[in-house]
């Protein structure tokens, strides 16, 4: 799971205690830029319970892609959403799940989209997870309809493009499918 | 005068096969035979026509080469027919290696303008007449463009070792450029030195890239065994580097089984209190990119899922755009990005240990 944060640098900037972003206690991965005295713009993943305790704390702010867009904008205006993201961790632990091997993320070198390798590499690891959960190009279809997007190929595109809605989107459908999996899977084993 | 002059008189020239007319050639006086090559299409010997005439194995390679260098056939002439696809690479090769036109400034123009990169590269690959230093005369000829020569460097026909021994021979080898298989800095330590190191043509190059600066000088370390290896508590030891866009990649290898260990890769470095690097630790585990700006440091991408393997090698890299832009890569997969402008220069580039554990590196590249 992956949210856009604002929220303060702790540290004191030594080798031992680098300046780094607030997160609550937990140990997510994060990509960080400075935007004012003592503040970051981040975008850090990690499980759903992980990012539900860093959002409850009252120092941190989860923004929308938008708002973050506009941060990255002001302070680098060649830059984009894609510019600042980091890998996630729970696409990887999915896929271990479904017996697929998370390297196979690194098949892919050269970005579609954009410049950065990332997105693409984490759309090509769900691309495999959905395709082992069964969720077709119909399903996308459809369900991109029931939102902002008129067709699948269209989330795909917005999670290349480093949007954190678009990723989120995809890996809710993937997490109700999975859970779907496997509660049917604990009633064949109970019968 | 020769043969060749009668074929209007008994039979048109569309009527004969390749083979006869390879045959006619081999009988014709080659500035003869020369001068109608050069009337071209006007005549019907069209440069498709004659490239496959100087394939055929009718017409010797003698006679061949001395029609390609006689003097009534254009350097453009000459240049279209051996660098038709009509005329095997081997061929071409056979009369290259044979002829006698101007070297490099005939061929570097030849090579230029009239061949394609896979023929020249087989050419440079396979010549037995031309030397290194004659090849890297020839690359750094201005008659053969940036461009030409870096399609050339990048062609598979032409092999990494040979690349880099006409590179390291060349006076300016910037001109190769980065991109596709070329590269602006790498090391391979094969050569089991740290200062005044072996060319590519003295210790084979392990690359699998034609770099501009193929091992460099470095400021201390030991080299064993082929690998760069660090043995003092927090060592780091540094090589000139200026280069601040691109990949940096580099493979490395951390002793031990206990304590706090790692290695820091400081891929651009100003001074002291301004660089940028990787930082890997075994006892997080992480790999993480970081700055220091101003003599404060920053963590701009922490990875925290980053297995700890001990004694195996692994491998990163990390890349940096001109407007900042970075992403870092462990093995194949990408960790993240991040954007930061504090530093835009660099003087070195530096291999550091974490801890007093015997570190190794191998295959850094910067490209």
């Amino acid at each position: 799971m992956k949210v856009w944060i604002k929220t303060k640098i702790i540290g004191q900037g030594t080798d031992g205690d680098p300046k780094r972003p607030y997160l609550a206690g937990q140990r997510v991965t994060a990509s960080m830029i400075g935007i004012d005295m003592g503040a970051c713009l981040c975008r850090i993943a990690g499980t759903p319970e992980q990012i539900n305790t860093i959002l409850e704390d009252t120092e941190i702010t989860q923004l929308t892609d938008e708002e973050a867009r506009q941060i990255i904008k002001s302070k680098y205006p060649n830059s984009d959403l894609e510019n600042l993201d980091i890998a996630d961790p729970e696409i990887n632990e999915i896929a271990k799940l479904l017996g697929l091997d998370p390297e196979i993320r690194g098949d892919i070198q050269i970005p579609t989209r954009g410049k950065q390798v990332l997105q693409d590499q984490e759309n090509y690891l769900m691309a495999h997870i959905s395709e082992k959960l069964g969720l077709t190009k119909d399903f996308w279809d459809t369900e991109a309809k029931k939102s902002k997007w008129e067709k699948g190929i269209e989330i795909e595109h917005d999670i290349k493009e480093g949007k954190i809605e678009a990723h989120e989107f995809v890996l809710s459908r993937i997490r109700e499918k999975l859970k779907e999996k496997f509660s049917k899977q604990s009633i064949a084993l109970e019968a | 005068m020769g043969s060749f002059s009668t074929i209007g008189a008994t039979k048109l020239l569309f009527e004969y096969t390749i083979d006869e007319l390879a045959r006619k050639f081999n009988q014709a006086e080659p500035a003869v035979a020369a001068s109608f090559i050069n009337q071209g299409d006007y005549i019907g010997l069209v440069i498709s026509l004659i490239a496959s005439i100087f394939d055929n194995t009718n017409l010797s390679l003698t006679k061949a080469v001395s029609i390609f260098d006689n003097a009534n056939l254009s350097l453009s002439r000459a240049g279209n027919i051996i660098g038709n696809a009509n005329l095997s690479n081997a061929r071409a090769l056979d009369i290259h290696d044979n002829s006698a036109r101007t070297f490099p400034d005939e061929w570097a123009t030849i090579f230029d303008s009239y061949m394609d990169a896979g023929k020249a590269a087989y050419i440079v690959e396979n010549s037995t007449k031309r030397t290194v230093d004659d090849w890297a005369c020839l690359f750094d000829n201005a008659n053969l463009s940036e461009a030409k020569l870096q399609s050339i460097l990048d062609d598979t026909n032409l092999s990494i070792q040979k690349g880099q021994e006409i590179v390291d021979a060349m006076s300016n080898p910037s001109k190769i450029g980065t991109g596709g298989r070329r590269g602006y800095l790498g090391d391979d330590w094969q050569d089991n030195k740290i200062t005044d190191r072996d060319d590519a043509a003295t210790t084979p190059t392990d690359l699998g890239r034609i770099v501009q600066i193929f091992r460099p000088e470095w400021s201390g370390g030991l080299a064993e065994d082929g690998v760069f290896k660090l043995t003092g508590t927090d060592e780091k030891q540094y090589c000139s580097s200026n280069f601040t866009t691109g990949y940096w990649y580099v493979k490395w290898y951390v002793a031990g089984t206990s304590g706090s260990r790692g290695m820091k890769f400081y891929f651009m470095w100003v001074d002291d209190n301004n660089h940028y690097f990787l930082e890997y630790h075994t006892d997080s585990p992480d790999l993480s990119l970081k700055k220091t700006a101003g003599g404060s440091i920053s963590t701009l991408i922490s990875e925290t899922s980053i297995e700890p393997y001990d004694n195996c090698w692994h491998d990163a890299k990390v890349k940096r755009d001109d407007d900042g832009n970075f992403e870092a890569w462990y093995g194949h997969i990408s960790l993240g990005t991040c954007v930061d402008t504090s530093i835009t220069s660099s003087n070195r580039l530096y291999l550091g240990c974490i801890g007093d554990v015997d570190t190794y590196f191998d295959n850094l590249q910067v490209y």
